[in-house]
């Protein structure tokens, strides 16, 4: 976490004072749009927020309407199929792996069957999982779009550290695909160079490192997950 | 609690509507109670709850990168829209201006593990200010009280408010880091 002496003073003042709401409307919707691209501030509101929550013990639980959820249903869900895509479900994930299983067997009983290989695929994930509770990553590649999908199930960097993802082919040196951003749920667009190393047979990597990523081009802190892309 | 809190924000992140059903049957009355504290009024503390809500749908997805702990993100999200509300409802055109400079005598702060064991330090720390000081900082956080609001309260013109409150947010700061 950013340590507030790493920042100007009146800045922690502001962020203390924002997340206590005593701001007057100018001052609050200025800082509202520093944080929009301040990330030390904003994990400054972040901290004194969570400070200050303790008071919010003393408010007492008032029971909505009945009716309330069923409007912020209808607001957030305006038509009744779902509307959520495949790619942000939880399930999906979980179901993946089984029906990956299937696939694979059926493919390779239909390879044999051919006894040639099956139609250039254009799909591929990974599910990248580092020690329990830690960096959970769920990737999806389409090589048709070069676009790289990854969603960040769990883990967040350490103070002063960011994620950093690779590519690994065979016995070749990682090759780095950028830092995680801080938002979870992000799709890249990968350059001809780099979406040519993706595919079966490559190994997704994430490492800890040094905030704006590994200085030497090589990971230098610790691989906390790292799977294989496979063929969907 | 606050792992199934955790939890269930997570699975609303990744669009799981029945997550957000759940969230919502466990969290909405607390969070009504923090829109009616500060909105002071139904209807529109019940307009400001969907609002929350609404937000709470599309943010989920970043809650991890906050740190905070499920009870504290949730109330961050209610509290900031209902003064948000608040504010734009009751315009303020007093410029405040610039302030005079405090002294900051925190050398080293903040070694910030936030978690869950020391969150009733800010309890404590509100104890070892001037009783009148803490009651400013707890009316402006359960109110919703704005400097201008504080400055009516205590009588004082709104710099001098905006000067101690800072005076004490810095002795705040200073107690829960140690």
């Amino acid at each position: 976490m950013t340590s507030a002496a790493d920042m100007p003073p009146e800045d922690d003042l502001l962020a203390a004072e924002y997340a206590l709401g005593v701001l007057p409307q100018a001052e609050r919707a200025a800082l509202q749009r520093r944080l929009e691209t301040d990330a030390d501030l904003a994990r400054r509101v972040w901290f004194w927020e969570e400070q200050m929550a303790p008071m919010a013990a003393a408010i007492e639980p008032v029971e909505p309407p009945a009716a309330l959820l069923t409007d912020v249903e209808r607001r957030l869900f305006p038509a009744a199929p779902e509307a959520a895509g495949w790619w942000e479900s939880l399930q999906f994930w979980r179901g993946l792996s089984a029906a990956l299983l299937c696939l694979l067997v059926i493919a390779g009983g239909l390879a044999v069957f051919l006894s040639r290989p099956g139609p250039p695929a254009g799909g591929y994930v990974a599910e990248l999982a580092g020690a329990p509770a830690g960096l959970q990553l769920a990737a999806y590649y389409d090589a048709r779009s070069a676009t790289l999908k990854l969603n960040r199930v769990a883990g967040v960097p350490a103070a002063g550290r960011d994620y950093q993802l690779w590519v690994i082919e065979g016995q070749n040196p990682p090759v780095s695909l950028g830092v995680l951003p801080a938002d979870p749920v992000v799709t890249l667009k990968l350059p001809p160079q780099l979406a040519a190393k993706l595919g079966a047979k490559a190994v997704l990597a994430v490492s800890d490192e040094p905030k704006g990523g590994s200085p030497t081009g090589l990971p230098t802190g610790a691989v906390l997950a790292a799977a294989p892309l496979t063929a969907i | 609690m606050s792992d199934d809190l955790s939890r269930l924000i997570q699975r609303v992140g990744l669009g799981d509507r029945q997550a957000f059903r759940d969230l919502y049957r466990l969290t909405s009355a607390k969070l009504f109670g923090v829109c009616l504290r500060v909105l002071r009024e139904k209807s529109e503390a019940e307009d400001a709850l969907q609002e929350v809500y609404i937000k709470i749908w599309h943010n989920a997805g970043r809650f991890a990168v906050t740190g905070q702990s499920p009870v504290s993100w949730l109330a961050a999200v209610a509290r900031n829209h209902a003064i948000d509300r608040i504010r734009a409802r009751k315009p303020q055109s007093v410029d405040i201006g610039l302030m005079p400079e405090i002294a900051d005598e925190a050398p080293d702060p903040e070694q910030a593990s936030v978690a869950a064991g020391e969150r009733q330090r800010i309890d404590n720390c509100l104890g070892k200010l001037k009783a009148d000081r803490a009651e400013a900082v707890r009316g402006a956080y359960l109110e919703g009280y704005s400097y201008q609001e504080l400055a009516e309260r205590y009588s004082m013109p709104i710099n001098t408010v905006r000067t101690w409150l800072r005076r004490s947010l810095l002795q705040l700061r200073e107690c829960l880091q140690t």
